[in-house]
């Protein structure tokens, strides 16, 4: 019995330096014998002494709070409260884990507590290198996100608040009572993690905010962009245009009303036409009231002039609102446009890509595309199949994509067809 | 046929008239002009208890009014009437003529001699449209609303129905096309003799399979996509397939 009273005592001690080297090596705060001595008579002295006098579940509850506390000063980080959390889980956990391996080998070691103690002292230090190993791992993954530092930590004060209190509030327990124990805190720790995930999902939220919000900021400065370029043209034919005003002047002042004749029709007519497609397409434009389509809209046309292809483009409505995620509408309008330049590449004949956004008498949003295409569509319904394309060309990249984000609306349809050598999509977004 | 013509333009408006009324004296006399008006409201009036065949309707009438927007208002009560637009230069609003009112035809007011040939270009096709009314059995067709284009689709074109992830959408696949629309697949089944429900999402159209797979349960259109086949339906099919290739 003695014996039995020895070994217990002496591996109670070794346990405890086991924790106080896993609590200074985990939390990095140097060890030195001034801190050793210092939780040993700021925590270990008066645990014990309650231990004694007042009863377990009080020297658990001052132990936590002094170690907390000890540890916060020396280190003045929140980590360290993550990393004594940890500790005492691995703890907990792996001395269950040592009774069950032992159990399950039937190995006893006599006195028995020997081997429990010895393979549990084996396993708690090679977890806490793990632990250790891993913490770097997860600093990196937090980074400066401060909430989930937070998460963590509630996250792990609550699990090891709960298993202490099942191991040793059980005990004091009858059966009657560890039923109505147990509904409590699984109520509790299941009513804790909602509001974890609550919090998560609250997060993921506003991060997915920010970044539509920059993907519009970036749509923006392309609508700008296009904007500059429209207004150099303009800029340039105001310049054109005060020497086409000198050189008429010089032809009226010859009375050269031939030359005239021949140098309006030649000059000016055709930079006229030119400044009034301009002028139309700006004004288009200015009915469509959503930046992020402004941007992706005038830059596709560009392009697509940049090409050499004809563009109309028709917005008769003032277009405030659409049933549709920008983001989405952007990337199904961004596929079926690219998709209307890449078909009109390697081509001599017409081309021609015409685009309208209106509002039905329903009132719902259609916007349509028709393009003269260089390719031989075949079957249509397989040019919304990944990865098909036609020979030599990537006519259909991304139809699929197209596909299902159109699937996700159901006040969306689409319809795909082909007539008269156009191909044509049009999208109609039923009003809410 | 009933004609409405509304142009605010008074010389042009007559001129319209007196053109498009000699045509028809000589061609087809039963056509009768029922409203030559000068304003949308005149219009708008005439609509509320009363209704034309075909509308000449200018772009952009007096006063800030909006042939567009008159052209909606006629839709709203009349589907299957003919507007034709005139207009002073070529708008650039083919798409928004053909799919938001649409508009049979769109005239640009150029010289005279080619305006008025592409007016009575224009006059022929809605007579021809009419006519084609009156004898059109809708029981052939499946019609696809485009926007306001109605789209007419022969039976025997389709290849197959299909519901998608979404419920209440169903697929439609021709030769040229693919439209989506709401509807239910039972609705579909019953329609022409050769549509036959080969599996809980599908409707195919026995004319233009290509392939049974019985293995894979499944059949091959001639556009090389495929069906499933329920086990239920797969004998019914064969026998069905049987019979129409035999």
């Amino acid at each position: 019995m003695d014996t039995d009273k020895l070994i217990h005592s002496l591996f109670f001690i070794l346990e405890g330096c086991l924790l106080l080297w896993a609590f200074f090596y985990t939390t990095k705060v140097t060890i030195s014998v001034k801190r050793v001595l210092g939780y040993f008579f700021i925590v270990v002295c008066p645990v014990i002494l309650i231990f004694l006098f007042f009863g377990q579940w009080y020297g658990i509850v001052y132990f936590l709070a002094s170690t907390f506390i000890f540890y916060y000063l020396l280190s003045k980080k929140i980590f360290t409260f993550i990393h004594i959390c940890f500790v005492l889980i691995i703890g907990v956990f792996l001395d269950h884990l040592t009774q069950i391996i032992l159990n399950f080998f039937k190995i006893h070691i006599n006195p028995e507590l020997i081997g429990h103690y010895i393979l549990f002292s084996i396993l708690f230090v090679l977890a806490i290198f793990v632990y250790n190993q891993a913490t770097g791992k997860m600093y990196k993954l937090i980074g400066g996100v401060k909430i989930a530092s937070h998460l963590i930590l509630t996250i792990g004060l609550f699990t090891t608040i709960t298993f202490y209190m099942n191991i040793y509030l059980v005990r004091h327990l009858t059966e009657d009572k560890i039923v109505e124990y147990n509904i409590i805190t699984q109520l509790i720790y299941f009513s804790f993690m909602l509001i974890v995930i609550y919090f998560i999902i609250k997060i993921i939220k506003k991060e997915n905010a920010l970044k539509q919000k920059e993907l519009e900021t970036a749509q923006f400065n392309d609508y700008m962009h296009s904007l500059e370029i429209i207004n150099n043209d303009m800029q340039k034919f105001q310049h054109d245009y005060s020497n086409i005003l000198f050189t008429m002047n010089g032809y009226i002042e010859n009375d050269d009303l031939e030359g005239l004749k021949q140098y309006f029709n030649q000059h000016i007519i055709s930079t006229e036409e030119d400044t009034l497609r301009l002028n139309k397409r700006l004004s288009n434009l200015s009915k469509l009231h959503i930046p992020g389509m402004k941007g992706l809209l005038s830059t596709k046309i560009l392009q697509a002039e940049n090409e050499g292809i004809t563009v109309n483009f028709e917005i008769p409505d003032i277009i405030d609102s659409i049933e549709m995620k920008v983001v989405d509408i952007a990337r199904v309008l961004g596929i079926i446009l690219d998709n209307a330049i890449e078909a009109n590449k390697n081509t001599k004949h017409q081309k021609e890509i015409s685009l309208a956004i209106f509002k039905s008498i329903e009132q719902s949003t259609i916007i349509v595309v028709e393009n003269t295409y260089n390719d031989n569509i075949v079957h249509i319904d397989q040019l919304f199949n990944e990865g098909y394309s036609t020979k030599g060309n990537n006519r259909g990249i991304g139809l699929s994509n197209v596909k299902d984000i159109m699937s996700k609306y159901p006040n969306a349809t689409l319809q795909t067809s082909i007539n008269n050598g156009y191909f044509s999509q049009m999208i109609e977004l039923a009003k809410g | 046929m009933r004609v409405v013509i509304c142009e605010d333009n008074i010389g042009q408006q007559q001129m319209i008239f007196s053109r498009l009324k000699n045509y028809s004296m000589m061609n087809y006399p039963s056509v009768d002009f029922v409203l030559v008006a000068s304003s949308a409201e005149e219009v708008l009036a005439f609509i509320e208890n009363d209704k034309a065949d075909c509308y000449f309707l200018d772009i952009r009438l007096g006063d800030g009014q909006n042939g567009l927007q008159l052209a909606a208002d006629i839709r709203k009560k009349d589907v299957l009437a003919s507007i034709i637009f005139v207009t002073d230069y070529s708008e650039g609003l083919n798409l928004t003529f053909k799919y938001k009112v649409a508009a049979l035809d769109f005239i640009v007011k150029e010289t005279t001699s080619r305006f008025s040939e592409q007016l009575i270009e224009a006059f022929e096709s809605s007579i021809k449209r009419y006519e084609q009314l009156g004898q059109m059995e809708t029981t052939n067709y499946f019609q696809i609303k485009m926007g306001e284009l109605i789209k007419n689709i022969p039976y025997e074109e389709i290849y197959y129905f299909a519901t998608s992830e979404n419920i209440h959408k169903l697929h439609l696949s021709e030769k040229n096309g693919v439209y989506e629309f709401y509807g239910k697949l039972k609705d579909i089944e019953e329609r022409y003799s050769h549509f036959f429900r080969c599996h809980k999402s599908c409707v195919i159209n026995l004319q233009h399979v290509s392939q049974l797979h019985k293995k894979d349960r499944n059949v091959e259109m001639v556009n090389g996509v495929t069906c499933p086949v329920s086990i239920r339906a797969m004998k019914n099919l064969e026998r069905k397939l049987g019979e129409l290739f035999k």
